[in-house]
């Protein structure tokens, strides 16, 4: 029993941060989210990017009416959320069932801060990827109008900015609501369900307080937030930090959640 | 040193484990014996803090997992069918289980030399053989360097040779001075390995003693005698003070050995026709005794035949 060299003890979070950062980075399903997602991201900007050139060439006017905000948020909104959304419940339920969650909690067995690792670990991982991937469409979009079509630089880092920080919280979130469910379909599933589906079924009931309900829902509230309230097919009634606020409040609850769950349940 | 005390365990309506208290101390292989569902990785799970327990406590140098400052340190494990996600490599999984511990990288390079694994480092688990994987789930208990080890089912689908390094690491280890907890529902398998053994069976403590004791109170042997007449016979063993039973063409004999009941017949003017000594094993005894999962067999099958009596078959 040969006693270790007692190292210095680096914060107990920055272990457990450490730990999940290696598992995240060692798999290779992270890195295909990536890059499937910043394929997805240049078709769409160039399948875009085409078709608006056309018209511009039909009518030179429209060319001003063009919004770089309002299609690359579209594309994060339609495509991106979706493969971090994926990522993040991979991340937080691919190990239950194959003992791995339980060789976590040996390593790290205070599970408040395990969870806190896992998140923090993987939305600073998506709000790297995803502030890339955003810059890559808008990049894109750029190459294939070409010079004719201004782009404004301000308005373009708030839209990565903002969708980095937006994919950063869809990521906790995602990770609460893994820990929760304890499965990755059904993360999935609830995670469609908020981003999506029921923001949109609000939407389609022809009562305004309903349809206004919608922005109090993560995807819609985000989209407001990245496209700085431009999205082209959605006007939440606020505009500004209350969108913010709406996704930071839903990753705090899924994560609150997932701590209840994780704390009270047998692993 | 492990300690349990007072351990009760339900899970919905089910007690898994029911008043179990038990000590593991360091420097011997301790067998933790029973049948399937005997409550022993529900013990272990509890243990390891994965698990929490409905009353009582099980301890690790006296304070519960949680509270250990540097658990990697002070004990490992290798839990029934646990690994590790199979699309990560070996070493990864291993350097991701050491950073969370804060045990130094270099570990993980020792410990997959240790099991063997240095040659399949880089390969993702998913393509592991059972074997390979209770390897890895032993290097990660071995990560830390622990003076306390926990292996539920180290041997399950072994091959040979794995078995035996098992047998061999387990003992290196307790000749190291760890304390060492090694469970199996396999009587002859722990015969093997363990100084000690806790036997465990519908989540209670049958036993609690030296391998040795156990050996010497449960192998017991028995007289069979065949014999035109059992009855004078049986009066005269009964007189000497041995049991003894009918049984077709003769008696069995229990407490009395094969010369003593040959002469007792030679005395009695008893014709014999056989006298053959019979050995009960240990592991018939340790079935007896933990009898619950036996008894259960038993009487399904002949329920399962009067069903099918029923049923006009």
């Amino acid at each position: 029993m040969a006693a270790q060299s007692v190292r210095p003890v680096r914060g107990e979070f920055a272990r457990a941060a450490a730990m999940e950062w290696t598992r995240l980075a060692s798999l290779r399903t992270t890195w295909w989210c990536v890059g499937v997602g910043a394929a997805a991201m240049v078709v769409f900007a160039v399948l875009m990017g085409v078709s608006t050139a056309d018209r511009i060439a039909d009518d030179p006017a429209s060319a001003s009416e063009f919004s770089y905000v309002r299609l690359t948020s579209q594309g994060v909104f339609y495509l991106l959320q979706f493969v971090v959304l994926t990522l993040a419940a991979l991340i937080a339920t691919g190990e239950y069932g194959n003992g791995g969650s339980a060789a976590a909690l040996l390593a790290v067995p205070r599970r408040g801060r395990l969870l806190a690792a896992r998140a923090a670990v993987t939305a600073g991982f998506a709000f790297a990827a995803g502030a890339a991937v955003t810059a890559i469409g808008i990049g894109a979009l750029r190459l294939v109008l070409g010079a004719g079509v201004p782009l404004d630089p301000g308005y373009a880092v708030r839209t990565v900015l903002g969708a980095g920080v937006c994919m950063a919280l869809f990521a906790a979130m995602a990770v609460g609501l893994g820990t929760a469910l304890r499965g990755t379909a059904a993360t999935i599933g609830a995670g469609l369900l908020l981003l999506l589906g029921i923001p949109m079924v609000l939407q389609l009931s022809q009562a305004e307080w309903l349809s206004d309900l919608a922005a109090a829902f993560p995807g819609f509230a985000g989209v407001e937030l990245y496209a700085s309230g431009d999205a082209g097919f959605y006007t939440a009634p606020h505009d500004g930090p209350v969108n913010a606020f709406t996704v930071l409040g839903w990753a705090a609850a899924a994560l609150i959640i997932g701590y209840a769950e994780l704390r009270s349940r047998d692993a | 040193m492990l300690t349990v005390r007072g351990l009760t365990k339900r899970y919905g309506g089910v007690t898994a484990v029911d008043g179990l208290s038990f000590e593991v101390r360091p420097g011997a292989v301790t067998g933790f014996l029973g049948p399937n569902g005997a409550g022993k990785s529900t013990t272990m799970r509890v243990l390891l803090g994965l698990d929490r327990p409905t009353s009582g406590a099980a301890l690790v140098n006296g304070v519960r997992y949680a509270d250990l400052p540097r658990p990697a340190r002070e004990v490992g494990a290798l839990l029934d069918g646990g690994a590790a996600h199979p699309g990560r490599s070996a070493r990864a999984h291993l350097l991701a289980l050491a950073r969370g511990s804060g045990v130094p990288r270099r570990r993980v390079a020792e410990v997959l030399e240790e099991v063997g694994l240095a040659g399949a480092a880089g390969r993702r688990v998913g393509g592991f053989s059972l074997g390979m994987r209770q390897r890895l789930g032993i290097a990660a208990a071995l990560l830390g360097d622990p003076g306390a080890l926990l292996f539920d089912e180290p041997v399950n689908g072994l091959d040979m040779d794995g078995v035996l390094w098992v047998r061999r690491l387990v003992r290196a280890l307790a000749d190291e001075g760890r304390t060492v907890f090694v469970s199996s529902h396999l009587m002859s398998e722990m015969q093997l390995v363990a100084d000690r053994l806790v036997v465990v069976a519908g989540g209670r403590l049958i036993a609690d003693a030296p391998l040795s004791e156990l050996v010497a109170a449960w192998t017991r042997s028995r007289v069979l005698v065949r014999t035109p007449d059992p009855g004078p016979l049986a009066e005269r063993l009964r007189r000497d003070g041995a049991e003894v039973e009918p049984a077709d063409g003769g008696l069995v004999v229990h407490g009395a050995a094969a010369e003593a009941v040959g002469d007792a017949a030679h005395e009695a003017g008893v014709r014999l026709h056989g006298l053959r000594r019979e050995e009960a094993s240990l592991e018939q005894a340790y079935l007896e005794l933990t009898g619950a999962g036996a008894e259960y067999a038993a009487g399904r099958g002949v329920r399962e035949e009067q069903r099918e009596e029923r049923e006009g078959k």
